[in-house]
């Protein structure tokens, strides 16, 4: 299993450097050393830095923009207790705490200020603690306060 | 420290990039309202790219993307909030009663708003509000982008201009509802800030 943490963005310089879209908030994938997948081919980062807050990194061999940048399942560290990584949660039943039934997760989308959990149907909830009251991954379902999905 | 304050984007990434090409400073408060207008998502990839402090507007109020945002944000001693302190909603003008002013924000400190769409700088005494304008739907009767660089608590009103005619080429090929009623009264028109203020006034 192949977990996506970034898509090559636009160029930064005239060195090959490009910003990382949508890129994971583990800092250690835009180290230089760090390695990775970029639309399946195997990269390594050969220089860093950061623009605007956000990473931006060359790579070889030089990949074309939009390309997926993933990592096996395995390369990812464990996570600790109430830590969990956002694919884990796509097929968690979502629970209201009143024990009313809201669906299940199909996505997990990325925001300019919180996550959102995507229900389908329009019904997104932001990942947020007056929200999200517990994530239960081995369970299987997450427990939401009541009123965010009226 | 320098501090650019873009309020009131309204979904209008022309006049953001135009904006953001002006730049030269230490922070950048998007203030509120980024969305609320036609080409949202392309100006959240703008914003996305900013790494600015975003506060939440009325128009962030009802989209759970933006349910973490702050109120207010503090730098400097100055205070960034969308339209008041503890509210994203109030309405103050350059004409709204002094005594009203206070009310809302209290007699001391210095707050940076936007939400009515022209820009102004009160002082009440110990008190002073300034309103940053606004980047994509400026009430100034005159069609460019509005904003404010506030620097050591000092603020220095900015205007640019924008392509106008892209935006409305683009606009009008987009599938947007409001296109063409957005483009009547904010690009072909301006808006002029008599009105606004009136409008505004009599709403309070």
């Amino acid at each position: 299993m192949r977990i996506r943490i970034g898509r090559v963005g636009r160029p930064h310089g005239i060195d090959g450097a490009f910003f990382v879209e949508e890129p994971s908030e583990d800092e250690r994938w835009w180290k230089t050393g760090a390695r990775f997948l970029a639309d399946g081919t195997p990269v390594e980062v050969v220089a860093h830095r950061r623009s605007s807050g956000r990473p931006v990194i060359r790579v070889e061999p030089a990949v074309e923009r939009g390309a997926a940048l993933e990592v096996e399942r395995e390369q990812l560290p464990p996570t600790g207790e109430d830590e969990w990584y956002a694919f884990e949660l796509v097929g968690l039943e979502v629970v209201e705490e009143s024990g009313r039934v809201l669906g299940t997760v199909k996505s997990v989308e990325p925001g300019v200020a919180n996550d959102v959990l995507d229900l389908g149907g329009d019904l997104l909830l932001p990942m947020v603690e007056d929200c999200v009251r517990q994530v239960d991954v081995a369970g299987g379902r997450i427990v939401v306060a009541t009123g965010f999905a009226d | 420290m320098r501090v650019a304050a873009l309020y009131d984007v309204h979904g209008m990434p022309w006049a953001l990039e135009s904006v953001l090409a002006e730049v030269d400073a230490d922070e950048i408060v998007l203030g509120g309202d980024f969305v609320g207008g036609p080409y949202v998502e392309e100006t959240l990839a703008l914003v996305d790219a900013l790494g600015a402090h975003l506060i939440r507007g009325n128009a962030e109020d009802a989209d759970p993307r933006f349910a973490s945002l702050p109120l207010t944000v503090e730098l400097d001693g100055v205070v960034y909030c969308h339209a008041a302190p503890t509210a994203n909603t109030p309405l103050t003008t350059a004409a709204t009663l002094d005594a009203d002013v206070v009310e809302l924000f209290g007699p001391t400190g210095t707050f940076v708003i936007g939400h009515t769409h022209h820009q102004f700088d009160r002082r009440i005494g110990a008190l002073r509000v300034i309103n940053a304008g606004s980047v994509g739907m400026p009430y100034e009767g005159e069609v460019a982008a509005f904003w404010t660089v506030v620097e050591d608590g000092e603020p220095a009103f900015r205007k640019t201009t924008f392509d106008v005619e892209r935006a409305v080429r683009e606009l009008r090929a987009s599938t947007w509802p409001g296109a063409e009623e957005f483009i009547a009264e904010n690009l072909l028109q301006a808006v002029p800030r008599e009105a606004a203020i009136e409008h505004f006034e009599a709403r309070r």
